[in-house]
C-alpha cells in the first residue's frame, strides 16, 4: 500500500464558524494505480490533495486522521522532513501552470532546482537530467527551450514543464489536481496520454482530481465521488460509473449531455450544494435527494461495502 | 429562397499586435473569410479551440467589432448601412450571454435593475408595468422574486447565469449569441442551464449561436455545427453530419479527443502533434497541415483548400476529405 488515509478531517476556522472542508475521509492508493477523485467545486477534493502535501492554507488545518505514505504518518513529520518528501517522493501538478511556475526563472533551471535540492546532484548533471526530462515530456528542441521563461510557452507546453518538474525526482505518488481543465481538448488528450505513459514507466501511484467523468472513465482504475467534504461512493471505475449506487453519483451521470438524446431535457439535480458552515446532522445530500427518507436528515449514513471494493454512504444501501 | 435571419459574407478581421516594446507591429488575422447563414429558430454551434477566432466572430456578428472586409446581413439589411434607428433596433433584437457570470454583472447594481436596464434603454415596457415585467422574467428563468433587491455577490454561478439570461431576454430578442454559457459551471448546474436555454428557445422562437469548446454540449443543443480552426470555418453541416459523417481531419481529431463515458462511444484517439500554430505566423497552404496526420505536403502545404459543399448542406475545407468514398 503506497498511501492510506484514515479518518482525515481538515477544518477551516472562520469567524462565522467551522468549515468542515474534508470530513472523516478514508482512501488508499496502490503502487501503479490511478485513483480519481471526482466532485463539484467546493466538495473538498483539492483540500484533500493539499492535506496530503501538508500545504493546507491558513486558517485551515488538519484536525484529525492519519496519512500513511510508505508506512510513515505524514502528520508526524517535521517541516524539514516534509520538505524532503515534497517534490521528491510525492509531487503535485496544479490546474493553472502559469501561476505555479515562477515567471522570472528559466524553465530549465526550475526543473533542475528539485534535482539540486533533493538529489544533491552537481549543477552540470542536474542540467543534463533536466534536459532529459524536457525531452521526455515532449518539448521540441529542449536545448534551446531550457532557457525560455514561462511566458514564452503555450498553456500545453507549460503544463508539460510542470510535469517534467513534478517527475524529475521520480516520485512514488503523483497528485494531479485538474491538470487539463485549463487546456483545449486536443491538448488535454496529449497531456493525459503523457501522464499515463510516464506513470507506467515509473510505476508510480496517481491521484487524478477532476470534475470530468469522461476523463475518469478512460483513465482511472478506481474512483471516489466526493460531496460536501465526504466520500459518498468509491469503487472500481467501471462499477461506479455503470452501476452507481449513490443518488448523487447517479444524478451527476444522468445530467451529462453525453448520455441524453440530443435536444431532450437533461436530468438535473435540484437545488444546490449545502453550505459547509451549517451543522448537517444527517446525510449532506438529503436536501437534493429524490429517495430521501426521514432517517436521512437526522442520522449520518455509514460507508458500507456493496460489491467487491465498492463502497457507498447512503441509507438506501445501509 | 427564404430570407435568413443572419448572414455573414466572407468576413475578415485583423488586429495589430506589438509582441514586444521594440518589435515590429504584426497583423493577427483573428477571423479569416467566414461565411454562413443562420435561419430563424435555428441553433448554430461554433466549436474550436482557444485562439480559433470563435469569440471574435461572435463579437463581429453583434457589431461590437467592425469587420475589415465582408459584410454581415441581418434580416436582409447589411450592418454597414444601418441608420441610427436600425442600429438601435438591432441592439434590441440581438443579445449576448457571457461565459463568466462573475465579471458580466455589475456588482453595484441590484438584480432587478440589472435585468431592467435593457428595458429602460430600449423603452420596451409592457402594459403590466416595469416591476411586474422584471418579476415575470425572474420567475421564468427560475429566480425567486424576493431576489429583486439583492446584489450579484449573493448568488452562485448558476444563479448568476440565470440573471444574465433574464437580462438578455428582457427586450424580446430574435437572436442570442451565447459565448461559452455553461463552461464555468459545475456539471449538475450545467444541465439546469442547458435545459433552460432549450425551453426558452422554443417558447420565444429564438435563434441561437452557441460558442463552446465542449462538443458534447454543442451536440446536445445545436441544429448545425461549424468547426473553426485558425480563424476560418473548416467544416460545417448539420449536427448529425458533423458528428457522424465528418469530413475534415481536424474534426476527426477533435471528436476523438473528447473523453467518453461509454466504451462503445470511444473512438481511436488521434493525438495531434503540437499546438495550434500562432495566428501571427499562420502556416502556408492549409492552416491545419502541420498537425494533420493525412497531409500530403506537395498539395496541402501549398494551396489553401476552399470551403466547399461536399455533400448536401455539408461543407468542408480539405483537399482529401475523409468518409467521402461511397
Amino acid at each position: 500500500m503506497l498511501l492510506r488515509i484514515t479518518g482525515l478531517s481538515t477544518h477551516f476556522s472562520l469567524p462565522q464558524g467551522t468549515l468542515k472542508v474534508v470530513d472523516n475521509l478514508d482512501l488508499f492508493v496502490e503502487e501503479g494505480e490511478t485513483l480519481a477523485i471526482v466532485g463539484e467545486s467546493g466538495c473538498g477534493k483539492s483540500m484533500t490533495a493539499l492535506s496530503i502535501m501538508g500545504l493546507v492554507p491558513a486558517p485551515g488545518s488538519i484536525v484529525s486522521g492519519e496519512i500513511l505514505f510508505e508506512g510513515r504518518d505524514l502528520r508526524t513529520l517535521s517541516d524539514t522532513e516534509m520538505q524532503q518528501l515534497r517534490g521528491n517522493r510525492i509531487s503535485i501538478i496544479f490546474q493553472e501552470p502559469m501561476t505555479s511556475l515562477n515567471p522570472v526563472f528559466r524553465i530549465g533551471d526550475q526543473i533542475a532546482e528539485g534535482l539540486l535540492l533533493h538529489r544533491k546532484l552537481p549543477k552540470r548533471v542536474a542540467k543534463e537530467t533536466a534536459l532529459e526530462m524536457l525531452n521526455k515530456v515532449g518539448i521540441p528542441s529542449p536545448a534551446s527551450r531550457y532557457n525560455d521563461y514561462p511566458h514564452q510557452l503555450s498553456g500545453g507546453m507549460r503544463q508539460r514543464v510542470m510535469i517534467a518538474m513534478a517527475l524529475s525526482c521520480e516520485p512514488r505518488l503523483l497528485i494531479a489536481d485538474e491538470p487539463t481543465t485549463a487546456l483545449d481538448v486536443t491538448i488535454q488528450a496529449q497531456i493525459l496520454e503523457l501522464i499515463d505513459d510516464l506513470k507506467r514507466e515509473y510505476g508510480m501511484g496517481l491521484i487524478l482530481i477532476t470534475h470530468d467523468l469522461g476523463v475518469v472513465a478512460e483513465r482511472a482504475h478506481r474512483t471516489a465521488i466526493m460531496y460536501a467534504g465526504k466520500i459518498v461512493e468509491t469503487g472500481p471505475t467501471e462499477q461506479v460509473l455503470n452501476q452507481p449506487l449513490h443518488p448523487y453519483t447517479d444524478g451527476l451521470l444522468s445530467s451529462l449531455p453525453q448520455r441524453a438524446k440530443p435536444g431532450s431535457p437533461l436530468a438535473t439535480i435540484p437545488g444546490q450544494v449545502p453550505s459547509l458552515l451549517m451543522e448537517l446532522p444527517g446525510c449532506g445530500f438529503c436536501e437534493r435527494c429524490p429517495h430521501r427518507d426521514w432517517k436521512c436528515s437526522t442520522e449520518p449514513p455509514p460507508l458500507r461495502e456493496r460489491g467487491a471494493g465498492h463502497f457507498v454512504r447512503c441509507w438506501k444501501h445501509a | 429562397m427564404k430570407q435568413s435571419l443572419l448572414e455573414a459574407k466572407n468576413i475578415h478581421k485583423s488586429f495589430s499586435v506589438k509582441p514586444g516594446p521594440f518589435a515590429r507591429t504584426l497583423s493577427l488575422k483573428a477571423v479569416n473569410g467566414v461565411s454562413f447563414r443562420l435561419e430563424e429558430g435555428e441553433t448554430l454551434g461554433l466549436a474550436g479551440e482557444s485562439g480559433s477566432g470563435k469569440s471574435t466572430l461572435g463579437k463581429l456578428l453583434l457589431k461590437l467589432l467592425t469587420p475589415d472586409e465582408g459584410e454581415i446581413i441581418f434580416r436582409g439589411k447589411s450592418q454597414d448601412s444601418f441608420t441610427a434607428r436600425e442600429l438601435l433596433s438591432f441592439r434590441k433584437e440581438t443579445q449576448m450571454i457571457f461565459q463568466d457570470p462573475y465579471s458580466s454583472l455589475n456588482p453595484r447594481m441590484r438584480i432587478g435593475d440589472i435585468i431592467g436596464e435593457p428595458i429602460k434603454i430600449h423603452k420596451s415596457f409592457v402594459s403590466a408595468g416595469y416591476h411586474e415585467q422584471i418579476v415575470a422574467l425572474m420567475k421564468r428563468v427560475g429566480l425567486n422574486e424576493e431576489y429583486f433587491s439583492r446584489y450579484p455577490h449573493e448568488f452562485s454561478g448558476g444563479q448568476r447565469q440565470r440573471i444574465g439570461i433574464a437580462r438578455a431576454l428582457a427586450v424580446s430578442p430574435r437572436l442570442i449569441i451565447a459565448d461559452e454559457p455553461v463552461s464555468a459551471l459545475d456539471v449538475s448546474i450545467q444541465a439546469q442551464i442547458i435545459n433552460l436555454l432549450q425551453e426558452l428557445k422554443v417558447e420565444f422562437n429564438l435563434s441561437f449561436i452557441i460558442i463552446a469548446h465542449d462538443l458534447s454540449v454543442l451536440h446536445h443543443m445545436s441544429d448545425r455545427i461549424a468547426i473553426m480552426y485558425l480563424g476560418a470555418i473548416v467544416e460545417m453541416g448539420t449536427t448529425e453530419q458533423v458528428f457522424s459523417h465528418y469530413l475534415h481531419p481536424y474534426t476527426e481529431a477533435l471528436l476523438s479527443a473528447v473523453p467518453h463515458l461509454e466504451k462503445q462511444d470511444r473512438r481511436k484517439k488521434i493525438v495531434l502533434k503540437g499546438d495550434i500554430p500562432s495566428p501571427l505566423d499562420p502556416p502556408s497552404g492549409c492552416p491545419f497541415h502541420p498537425r494533420c496526420p493525412y497531409a500530403r505536403l506537395e498539395v496541402c502545404a501549398v494551396t489553401p483548400p476552399p470551403l466547399e459543399e461536399k455533400r448536401s448542406g455539408h461543407l468542408a475545407a480539405c483537399h482529401f476529405c475523409l468518409n467521402l468514398g461511397d
